[in-house]
């Protein structure tokens, strides 16, 4: 550092005083000229009054102005203005006023005269300036000048001075650093040379005259105790009264020891009283080094060292070490060191416990002879603790079956350490053993119970699937994938079950919120889940009606839980079915109802004639009326034909049933050519004529049942024929959308369109006076509806009727290409 | 009624609806054996039962085709049931005024049933026995006695 800046760095004082300085000549310079125009006033005038022109107070005193005045002379009374006296004086001269400044500027001026208002015109104010009041003042303002002169110089020159004290100073300061830098170089490297030269630098020296008993200790020693060098006194009284009481026999034994042999060391730990009062832990290490004729010890030096950091370390370490031992003592578990031979060096109680064994029974003997079981013994000692030794590193967990003294097994898993010399030899291991018998015993018997679940899951022939609690499906039953198609990988989770499962997303929400409440349920019901019926939609695609059910495999449902689908799709198809039949049977029980009373009141009607002419016989015998019981007897006839027809009739009805014949390929146009061959002898009697088309497709059916149907329409239609008009009877086809048609059309008398339903009913006739029972198209009516069609008839009276016979068209048997509908070309 | 004053003088008319002809000559016979001679009109079928209550088709003469004073109704017929003319008669204004007797060979509760629910004024079933038959054509008399004193 250099002496410039550091005397600049004082330039704010010397800008201060040279500003005080500046300031004062410049105030007194001010003062000097005010001094001088008063002066000059004062001049002016004559004599000891002097009369002084003020233009800016030359006001015209009129009516009301006087306040102007009052105020001016109030200011006036104000100033530092060093004069003293006013005089108001009107244009003609005349002193209109006087007036004095009072001595306190503060004070108001009171006016030692009031203005006389009568006075109109131009007025002077004068003023009066005591010149005596004039110089004191002067005097005043130079002294005070004086004085802030000097004490600027004053001031100024004492900041110089100090500035350059300081500048002297540092330039001292910084010689004296560096000069104690070097020093202190110089001192480390000595120190540093002492350090290594003493190991013992922190040591205490002492050095003790035994016979003399004086003693003499360092600095270092003292301070040890945490004393000051000149604080204890160099005396052996001076160590042994800081001796620890209970330590002080044996640091005299030590002592006497070494008296008696010298080859014994003196080396005691002791304790000692440090300043503070705490106990400090003292290591002293000494040498008799002169001994007088008789070979007692005359002097005895030696050192002491603070070993209570050791000390501490060292009880700290016992601590844990006991700590540990009744941790391992308490704990359930084996502990066991053995050597690099398999010799037990140390066991816990526990396994003493466990096995029955007492220590001494068991120390430094081999592990292997006493614990393992004979079938594993050499196994485990070859192949396991000879590796480990060998390696030098141990599987950290193992597990082994030890034996106790009573013979019994215990499952034992180990955990294990090995301790090695420098070299890396094994010298023996350590080993944790927890005793898992009952544990493992525990995971069988849950491992066996979880296979029991799996396997009579698996075979159950009902559908079931695990979840987890993460909505994972962890397993599907066989019976799962083989009713719904879906395996594992097709529905890892719920999330990918529930849109396969019931794919339209409003089902799904409704099977949602019925699954959610039947849980909330089963929740309430002790975990009873009431079973719901669902439809779940196969991997196929086919729907299943399922029952499902779930039930937690723990204890909620929210943790791992069974589902179970039970497949009643079959059953509810026997449930409709059953329906269907029932309804079937009740409309056949009806059905026969009808047909039994139908039955019994035309059975009873020629019952009814036999008997009424049977009993007119009787009489016309009696009367020998031969005629008459004729007549009665041919009704009687009559009727016995009726009812044989009947029950003709009937019992081809009764045969029928409802089942159709054997179906076969027919040539329905071969079938109609025989028929008109039957019928030729009916066609020539009534001049009939028959027209067939002669391209009727070939169908499926049973052709003797059709020929009956056709058989009875042709015979109808040869029977109703208008009086005198021959039949002309039609047969064609016709193939419209989903219906083959046959149809037989006739020119006779017809009916009324409402009886066209009628004619079909049972024992129905509509004309009372020809042939027939009323059964034939009722039988073709069945028979024709046993083919999957039907059977029915237009007619207007007099215009003929037409009977369609209508068939699926599935039983059209296939032949090359057809029109579908067309006209029919008749032939004669 | 205006039939009630012309009893005694004129015999009451029959019209018979019976299909079958054998019983047709059965009635006709026990009418004969009573020594009834009133006149029967038949007709074998309900078409032809309502064409003459309503006079159309060949029953538009009314000297041929008088109004009965009394139908005999055989209940299976052709065409329109007998249940179906009694209804017809019954519901009629005009003719539910004529008694209607059910004669037939059914004895099945529904058909008796349903014919009294239609207001028939006597049903009667038909008998095996010829001599039964006329004691049915005696009870006739003796109903159309009763019908004809009830006040009307």
């Amino acid at each position: 550092m250099r002496a410039t800046p550091r005397f600049v760095a004082h330039w704010p004082w010397f800008a201060l005083a040279t500003v005080l300085l500046l300031l004062g000549t410049a105030s007194w310079m001010s003062l000097r000229q005010n001094f001088d125009e008063d002066l000059k006033l004062t001049r002016e005038s004559s004599g000891r009054e002097l009369h002084v022109l003020a233009a800016f107070i030359s006001v015209e005193l009129q009516a009301g102005r006087y306040q102007d005045i009052e105020r001016l002379l109030r200011d006036w009374g104000k100033t530092n203005s060093s004069i003293a006296h006013l005089q108001l004086v009107s244009a003609n001269g005349f002193v209109l006023a006087t007036y004095q400044r009072p001595g306190n500027v503060e004070h108001a001026l009171t006016l030692e005269q009031p203005i006389s208002y009568s006075y109109r015109g131009e007025a002077t104010l004068r003023l009066r300036i005591d010149l005596a009041d004039v110089y004191r003042h002067q005097q005043r303002l130079a002294t005070e000048f004086a004085i802030i002169l000097a004490v600027g110089a004053m001031l100024l020159s004492l900041l110089v001075f100090v500035a350059l004290q300081r500048q002297r100073e540092a330039a001292r300061l910084r010689q004296r650093t560096q000069e104690l830098d070097a020093a202190t170089h110089a001192l480390a490297k000595s120190e540093e040379r002492l350090k290594l030269a003493l190991e013992a630098s922190s040591d205490g020296l002492w050095d003790w005259g035994v016979q003399a008993n004086t003693a003499h200790f360092s600095p270092r020693w003292k301070a040890i105790l945490g004393y000051a060098d000149d604080e204890l006194a160099d005396s052996f009284e001076t160590w042994y009264q800081r001796l620890h009481p209970e330590d002080q026999p044996r640091a005299r034994a030590a002592q006497q020891a070494h008296f008696d042999d010298p080859a014994r060391a003196y080396e005691p730990e002791y304790r000692m009283r440090h300043k503070n009062g705490d106990w400090v832990w003292i290591q002293s290490r000494g040498k008799v080094v002169e001994r007088d004729a008789a070979g007692r010890p005359r002097r005895m030096v030696g050192t002491i060292t603070d070993i209570t950091a050791r000390k501490r370390a060292q009880q700290a370490l016992e601590q844990t070490e006991q700590r540990f031992r009744a941790l391992l003592e308490n704990l359930e578990l084996i502990a066991v060191m053995l050597d690099h031979e398999g010799n037990i060096i140390l066991c816990n109680d526990f396994l003493l416990r466990l096995t029955g064994w007492q220590r001494e029974e068991i120390l430094h003997r081999s592990w292997f002879d006493i614990f393992l079981p004979p079938d594993i013994r050499d196994q485990v000692k070859k192949s396991v603790f000879l590796e480990i030794i060998a390696a030098g590193s141990a599987p950290i967990y193992y597990e082994n079956e030890i034996i106790t003294r009573s013979g019994e097994r215990r499952l034992i898993a180990w955990n294990n350490t090995v301790f090695r010399d420098p070299r890396g030899q094994v010298l023996s291991t350590a080993s944790i053993g927890e005793d898992i018998t009952e544990r493992r015993r525990v995971e069988e018997l849950k491992e066996a119970s979880v296979m029991q679940l799996h396997a009579i899951v698996n075979a159950s022939p009902v559908p079931q699937a695990l979840n987890d609690e993460h909505q994972n499906i962890t397993f599907l039953n066989p019976a799962f994938t083989g009713t719904f198609g879906y395996t594992r990988e097709d529905i890892p989770t719920l999330a990918d079950w529930w849109p396969k499962a019931y794919p339209d997303p409003e089902y799904r929400q409704w099977v949602a919120d019925t699954w959610q409440a039947t849980l909330d349920k089963a929740r309430r019901d002790n975990m009873a889940f009431t079973p719901i019926e669902l439809n779940v939609r196969s991997k196929d695609g086919t729907v299943k009606t399922v029952l499902v059910s779930a039930s937690p495999i723990g204890k909620s449902f929210e943790g791992v839980h069974l589902v179970v689908l039970y497949d009643i799709t079959e059953r509810k198809h026997a449930e409709a079915e059953r329906e269907r039949l029932l309804a079937e049977l009740t409309a056949a029980n009806v059905e026969m109802e009808n047909f039994v009373y139908t039955i019994s009141h035309d059975l009873k009607s020629p019952l009814i004639t036999i008997g009424g002419f049977a009993s007119l016989v009787e009489k016309d015998i009696a009367k020998l009326d031969g005629e008459a019981a004729a007549d009665s007897i041919v009704e009687i006839k009559k009727a016995v034909a009726d009812m044989q027809g009947l029950i003709e009739n009937l019992l081809q009805l009764a045969r029928l049933g409802h089942v159709a014949g054997e179906a076969r390929e027919v040539d329905i146009n071969a079938l109609l050519d025989e028929l008109r061959a039957r019928c030729a002898r009916q066609i020539k009697q009534k001049h009939a004529t028959i027209r067939i088309a002669p391209d009727i497709p070939r169908l499926w059916v049973d052709p003797v049942r059709l020929g009956e149907v056709l058989q009875n329409l042709v015979d109808n239609a040869l029977k109703y024929h208008r009086p005198g008009v021959p039949p002309e009877i039609e047969i064609g086809w016709r193939h419209e959308g989903e219906w083959f048609r046959l149809y037989v059309r006739d020119n006779g008398i017809g009916f009324k369109k409402e009886y066209q339903e009628r004619i079909f009913e049972l024992f129905q006739r509509l004309d009372s006076h020809t042939d027939g029972t009323g059964v034939g198209l009722t039988i073709s009516r069945r028979i024709i509806e046993s083919h999957g069609g039907h059977l029915t008839a237009e007619s207007e009276p007099g215009q003929g009727s037409t009977f369609w016979i209508a068939l699926p068209e599935s039983v059209m048997v296939k032949q090359g290409a057809q029109v579908s509908t067309r006209d029919i070309h008749l032939q004669g | 009624m205006d039939q009630s004053g012309t009893h005694n003088k004129q015999p009451i008319r029959i019209l018979l609806v019976e299909d079958n002809d054998a019983h047709v000559k059965l009635i006709l016979r026990a009418f004969k054996e009573d020594r009834l001679a009133n006149p029967v009109h038949v007709v074998s079928d309900g078409e032809q039962a309502l064409d003459y209550l309503y006079r159309r088709g060949d029953y538009q003469d009314p000297i041929k085709s008088p109004r009965p004073d009394m139908i005999l109704l055989d209940l299976k017929l052709p065409k329109i049931d007998g249940l179906e003319i009694l209804k017809t008669v019954k519901e009629d204004v005009k003719l539910k005024d004529i008694p209607v007797v059910v004669l037939t060979s059914s004895t099945d509760q529904r058909d008796v049933h349903e014919a009294y629910r239609h207001y028939v004024n006597s049903y009667i079933a038909k008998p095996v026995d010829f001599d039964k038959f006329r004691q049915v054509v005696q009870e006739l008399d003796y109903y159309w006695t009763i019908f004809n004193t009830k006040p009307s």
